[in-house]
C-alpha cells in the first residue's frame, strides 16, 4: 500500500469564492476519502423566523444567498400562499416566472466565468462575466437591485414591468443570445476545455439517487427531472423540454448548464409573448395557520421550503432545503477516486453555493 | 397550478422499515426536517419517486433516540447531524458523526 | 472537433470594441430610476410614529418621538425598502444614489424643524365612545407608542395625548368601531356600555341550535358548545366580556347578562321535530353555491351542473344563514319535514337562470362595483377606455351586479 497523507482542502482557495473545507485523504496523487466541514458562515437565518412577522421575514428569507434570492423570496411566498389559499394573479405569475429565468441565466453565466477561471482561462471566465453584467443591470431597471431583488410580496410582487420593458429586454436578449453562442462554443468546442472535463468525475445515475443528486448533477447523469414541470408560477402554461446528458462527467454538467442557457432565453421569450394584462398582487389578512411544502428548480437545482404557522404572525419553523446541501454527498461520491489535480474543478462541477447550504 | 403531495405519519419504530421501502422503490432522500413542537419534535422526511414527493411525519418526544437511516440512504448524514447539533435531537448508528460539530458556531447548541 | 482557434473570433473583435468598464471614479455611472441606492425622508410630513424602525430588518432605523429626530445607520441599512413599503405616511423613498464609501460607520440624522411634539395641536387623536367600548384593550396593545392605557376593572380608557401620533392604527384594530379619529380631545366621562362590563353571555338554550358561530367567533375562546351532547358553557375565567357572540349569533338567542345569573345551568333542548329548515325556491335559484358555502354544518349541497339544491337535514341546525347569504332571496325557512326539503331540480326557463347582465352604457359611471362583486369575477370594467364586458362564459347568471349596481343601470336580459 502506498503512503497515505490528509491534505487540508479550504475554507480559504483561490478556486472558492465562499468557504468550505475538505480534508482529503490522499494514497499518493489519488483522492481516496474526502470528508466535508460546512459551518463557516452559519448565519441562523432560519431560527429568526420566530421573531420577525411572516411579512417582515420576506427580506431575511432574501438574503439567503445572493444568486438565488428571488428564488428563495418566490419559494418563501408560495409557501405562504399555499398555508393561507391565497390565489395570486395571473401577471404575478408570469413576472415571478420571468425573474426566475433571468436568475437562471446569470447564475449559470457567472458559473461558466468561476470554471474558466477555475482550469486557467482567465479571459473566457471575464468575457462570460461581462455578459452577466447586462442581466445585472435590467434586473436593477426593473426591481432596483442588482443582487437582493426584494420585489416578491405575500399576494404577488411589489414592482410591475410594463410591456415597453419586456419588449427591451427580449431585444437585449436576441443580441445577447448570438454572443453567448460564440461564448459558449469555445466551452464546447476548444481542446483545453475538452481535456479538463471529459471523463473526470463521472456520477452514475444510481450514484446519483442514491446519494440525493439535485439539478444539472442529476440531469447530467441521464435522468430526466426538472422541478419546473411541476407548473408552479405560470411554468404551466410554457413549452419547454428537460435537458439531460449521458456522459454523467464534469462535461456533460458543464453542457447541461450551457444548453439551459439558451431554455431560459426561449422560456423568456414565451413568457413574454403570453403575460396577460391586470393586478399584480391581492391583499393578504390574518395570518398563517398550517403547514406546507414547495418545490422549486433553482439554478442549482431543486429547493424544499417547509414552513409551519399556528396562527399568530410568527411562524413556527421555516425550512430550506437548499440544493449545495443536497449535493454536497455527491461532490463527496465524485471525489474518491479522481486526481488531486482535478479536486477545485470537481467542487465547483456541483455549482457551490455555500451561503444557501448553511443558512 | 399547486403541486399536491402525500404526507403521512408513522411511528418512529419504523423509521428503518420506511427507508428500506423508499430505498426499495428506487426513490431519492429529498430532505430530512425537524419542527419543534409543544412537547418534542416533529421530523420530517421527504422522498422523490420521479415527480411524486412523498413525506413521512414521526412525532417524537424530546428523549426518544431514533437510528440514524444514513446506512440507507448514504446522503442522510448530513441532515442529521444538523438535527442533532441544531435541536438536540438523539440519533446513533449516523455514518458520519461531526458530534455536534458541523457548523462551527460560537453559540452554545442546541437552541432552544 | 474544432481544436484550434474557436476563442480566436472572439479574441480579435474584442480587441476593436470599448472597453465593457468605465473610468470610476472620473465617469459617473447613470442610474436606472427604480435603483434602491440609499433611504430619504420628507421629515416635514413624518409623525414619528415608529413604524419603519419595527420593521427594519437590520435594525439601521431610530425614532426619537420626543426629540423629533429620524435617524438611519447608513452602514447598516440594506436597501430592501420594507419602511418605505410600510409608512403610513408615506414619507420616506428610495434614491437613486448610493451611500457614499467611507472610513467610518455614519449615522444621519434627520430633525423636524421647529418641532414642538409634546405640544402637538389640532391633530386628530382618537377618540372612545364609551357607551360602546368593551375595555378589551387590543387598542392599547396594538398603539406602536404605548400611547393608550386601557383598565377593564375600572373601565377607563385613557390617551396620552403627548405619546399619541395620529397614526389611527387603533381605530383600525377595534373590534366594537368605537374609536374615530377626531380633532375632539376633550375626555369623556367614563359611561356605561348598554350591558355591564362584567356581563356574561347566556344563551337562551330553547332557542338555540348549536350551529358553533360563537363558539368560532369568540377571540378568547371561552365558549365550549357541543352540538351532539348539546351543552353550551361559557368559561367565566376566559370571558372579557366583548359581546362579539352576542353579535354573532344568527338565532338572537344570547344575551349579556349579570354574572349571577349567567351560570348557566344546561337546559335540555327541546327535540328538534318542526324545527324549520330552509327550502329553496328552484325557479329563482341560480345555483350560485352561497348557501352551501356559508353552512356552518355543511349540510347544503349544491350541483350547478346538474342544478341540484339538497339539504341534509339531519345536519341543518336550522340557523337560517343561508337565508341570509342568498343572493336571489330564493331561500326560505319552512316548518316542512325533511322529506319535502330535498327538491327536485325541476326547471324553468327563461329570466331567471340564462338572463346576462347588460348594462346601460349611457348612465354607466364606469364604478367597477359590479365587476368586484361578481362572484365568478366575470365583468370587466375599464374606467380610462369606458368598456364593460361580460365574460358569457363565466357568467352564472345570479344578478348580484345587478343589485349592487349604484346608478342602477345593469338589467338582467
Amino acid at each position: 500500500m502506498s503512503k497515505r497523507s490528509i491534505v487540508p482542502f479550504g475554507p480559504q482557495h483561490p478556486v472558492l469564492p465562499e468557504p468550505i473545507h475538505l480534508d482529503l485523504v490522499l494514497e499518493d496523487e489519488k483522492v481516496v476519502e474526502a470528508i466535508p466541514s460546512i459551518g463557516f458562515v452559519h448565519r441562523g437565518l432560519e431560527k429568526l423566523v420566530e421573531k420577525r412577522n411572516f411579512h417582515d421575514y420576506m427580506y431575511v428569507i432574501e438574503r439567503i444567498c445572493g444568486i438565488c434570492s428571488f428564488m428563495h423570496g418566490m419559494g418563501y411566498a408560495e409557501g405562504i400562499e399555499r398555508i393561507m389559499d391565497v390565489e395570486i394573479p395571473d401577471r404575478a405569475k408570469y413576472l415571478r416566472t420571468i425573474w426566475c429565468e433571468m436568475s437562471r441565466l446569470h447564475s449559470h453565466l457567472l458559473w461558466l466565468g468561476l470554471l474558466a477561471d477555475a482550469f486557467g482561462f482567465e479571459s473566457l471566465f471575464m468575457h462570460c462575466w461581462r455578459m452577466r453584467e447586462t442581466i445585472l443591470d435590467m434586473f436593477e431597471a426593473s426591481t432596483g437591485g442588482r443582487v437582493i431583488f426584494s420585489v416578491n410580496k405575500i399576494g404577488g410582487v411589489l414592482k410591475d414591468m410594463d410591456n415597453s420593458m419586456l419588449r427591451t429586454f427580449v431585444d437585449m436578449f436576441d443580441k445577447m443570445e448570438e454572443e453567448v453562442r460564440q461564448l459558449t462554443n469555445v466551452f464546447l468546442k476548444d481542446y483545453t476545455v475538452a481535456n479538463r472535463l471529459k471523463g473526470v468525475g463521472i456520477l452514475t445515475k444510481e450514484d446519483a439517487i442514491i446519494n440525493g443528486a439535485v439539478g444539472p448533477m442529476m440531469r447530467a447523469a441521464g435522468i430526466a427531472t426538472d422541478t419546473r414541470k411541476l407548473g408552479y408560477a405560470a411554468y404551466g402554461d410554457i413549452d419547454f423540454d428537460i435537458i439531460t446528458g449521458k456522459d454523467c462527467d464534469s462535461f456533460a454538467r458543464c453542457e447541461v448548464r450551457i444548453n439551459e442557457i439558451f431554455q431560459s432565453f426561449n422560456i423568456i421569450r414565451q413568457a413574454v409573448a403570453k403575460i396577460p394584462e391586470g393586478p399584480i398582487a391581492v391583499d393578504v389578512k390574518g395570518n398563517p395557520n398550517g403547514e406546507a411544502f414547495v418545490r422549486l428548480e433553482q439554478p442549482r437545482g431543486e429547493a424544499v421550503f417547509y414552513f409551519r404557522g399556528d396562527g399568530t404572525q410568527f411562524l413556527n419553523r421555516a425550512r430550506v432545503r437548499t440544493p449545495t446541501f443536497a449535493n454536497i454527498p455527491s461532490l463527496v461520491k465524485i471525489l474518491e477516486g479522481c486526481d488531486f489535480a482535478d479536486v477545485p474543478i470537481l467542487v465547483l462541477t456541483i455549482d457551490p453555493c455555500v451561503s444557501c447550504t448553511e443558512r | 397550478m399547486r403541486e399536491a403531495y402525500k404526507l403521512t405519519t408513522i411511528e418512529f419504530a419504523d423509521l428503518s422499515l420506511m427507508a428500506l421501502e423508499m430505498r426499495g422503490i428506487g426513490a431519492r432522500l429529498s430532505q430530512i426536517c425537524s419542527v419543534r413542537t409543544k412537547d418534542g419534535f416533529d421530523l420530517l422526511y421527504s422522498f422523490v419517486k420521479d415527480y411524486d414527493f412523498i413525506n413521512y411525519k414521526v412525532s417524537i418526544d424530546e428523549d426518544t433516540e431514533i437510528e440514524s437511516i444514513s446506512s440507507i440512504f448514504p446522503n442522510a448524514f448530513l441532515y442529521e447531524n444538523e438535527m442533532s447539533e441544531l435541536f438536540g435531537i438523539k440519533i446513533k448508528y449516523i455514518a458520519l458523526d461531526y458530534k455536534n460539530k458541523l457548523y462551527d458556531i460560537a453559540v452554545e447548541t442546541p437552541f432552544k | 472537433m474544432n481544436k484550434y482557434g474557436s476563442f480566436t473570433g472572439g479574441v480579435l473583435k474584442a480587441l476593436f470594441k470599448k472597453p465593457a468598464t468605465y473610468g470610476y471614479p472620473y465617469n459617473k455611472r447613470e442610474f436606472p430610476e427604480r435603483t434602491r441606492g440609499s433611504i430619504v425622508i420628507d421629515i416635514d410630513n413624518c409623525i414619528f410614529c415608529g413604524l419603519c424602525e419595527k420593521k427594519c430588518p437590520s435594525a439601521a432605523i431610530k425614532v426619537d418621538r420626543n426629540k423629533g429626530t429620524w435617524s438611519i445607520d447608513r452602514m447598516g441599512c440594506v436597501q430592501c425598502e420594507n419602511c418605505v413599503v410600510g409608512c403610513p405616511k408615506k414619507v420616506l423613498s428610495s434614491d437613486v444614489n448610493y451611500t457614499a464609501p467611507s472610513t467610518t460607520k455614519t449615522v444621519d440624522t434627520f430633525t423636524k424643524a421647529g418641532a414642538e411634539v409634546s405640544e402637538n395641536t389640532g391633530a386628530a387623536m382618537p377618540n372612545c365612545d364609551l357607551d360602546t367600548c368593551v375595555y378589551c384593550g387590543l387598542c392599547a396593545k396594538n398603539c406602536p407608542q404605548g400611547a393608550i392605557s386601557v383598565d377593564r376593572a375600572s373601565k377607563s380608557w385613557k390617551l396620552d395625548e403627548t405619546l399619541c401620533v395620529s397614526c389611527g392604527l387603533c381605530t383600525e384594530k377595534c373590534p366594537k368601531k368605537c374609536l374615530e379619529m377626531g380633532a375632539d380631545q376633550t375626555k369623556s366621562e367614563v359611561a356605561l356600555a348598554p350591558y355591564d362590563v362584567d356581563d356574561l353571555p347566556k344563551a337562551d338554550l330553547s332557542a338555540c341550535v348549536y350551529c358553533g358561530l360563537c363558539a368560532s367567533a369568540c377571540p378568547q375562546g371561552a365558549i365550549e358548545m357541543d352540538r351532539d351532547s348539546k351543552k353550551w358553557i361559557v368559561d367565566e375565567e376566559k370571558c372579557i366580556h366583548c359581546g362579539i357572540c352576542y353579535y354573532k349569533c344568527p338565532k338572537k338567542c344570547i344575551a349579556m347578562v349579570d354574572a349571577e345569573t349567567a351560570t348557566a345551568v344546561v337546559e335540555e333542548k327541546a327535540a328538534d321535530d318542526g324545527a324549520s329548515l330552509p327550502k329553496a325556491d328552484l325557479d329563482s335559484c341560480v345555483y350560485c353555491t352561497l348557501c352551501a358555502k356559508n353552512c356552518p354544518q355543511g349540510a347544503l349541497t349544491v350541483d350547478r351542473a346538474n342544478k341540484v339544491w339538497k339539504l341534509d337535514a339531519d345536519s341543518c341546525v336550522s340557523c337560517g344563514l343561508c337565508v341570509d347569504k342568498c343572493p336571489k332571496k330564493c331561500i326560505e325557512m319552512s316548518a316542512s319535514s325533511a322529506a319535502d326539503a330535498v327538491a327536485e331540480p325541476e326547471f324553468k326557463s327563461g329570466y331567471d337562470v340564462e338572463a346576462m347582465p347588460d348594462a346601460n352604457l349611457d348612465a354607466c359611471v364606469f364604478c367597477g362595483i359590479c365587476g368586484k362583486a361578481c362572484p365568478q369575477d366575470a365583468i370587466t370594467v375599464d374606467r380610462e377606455n369606458k368598456t364593460w364586458v361580460v365574460d358569457e362564459e363565466k357568467c352564472i347568471h345570479c344578478a348580484i351586479c345587478a343589485y349592487k349596481c349604484p346608478k342602477k343601470c345593469i338589467d338582467m336580459k
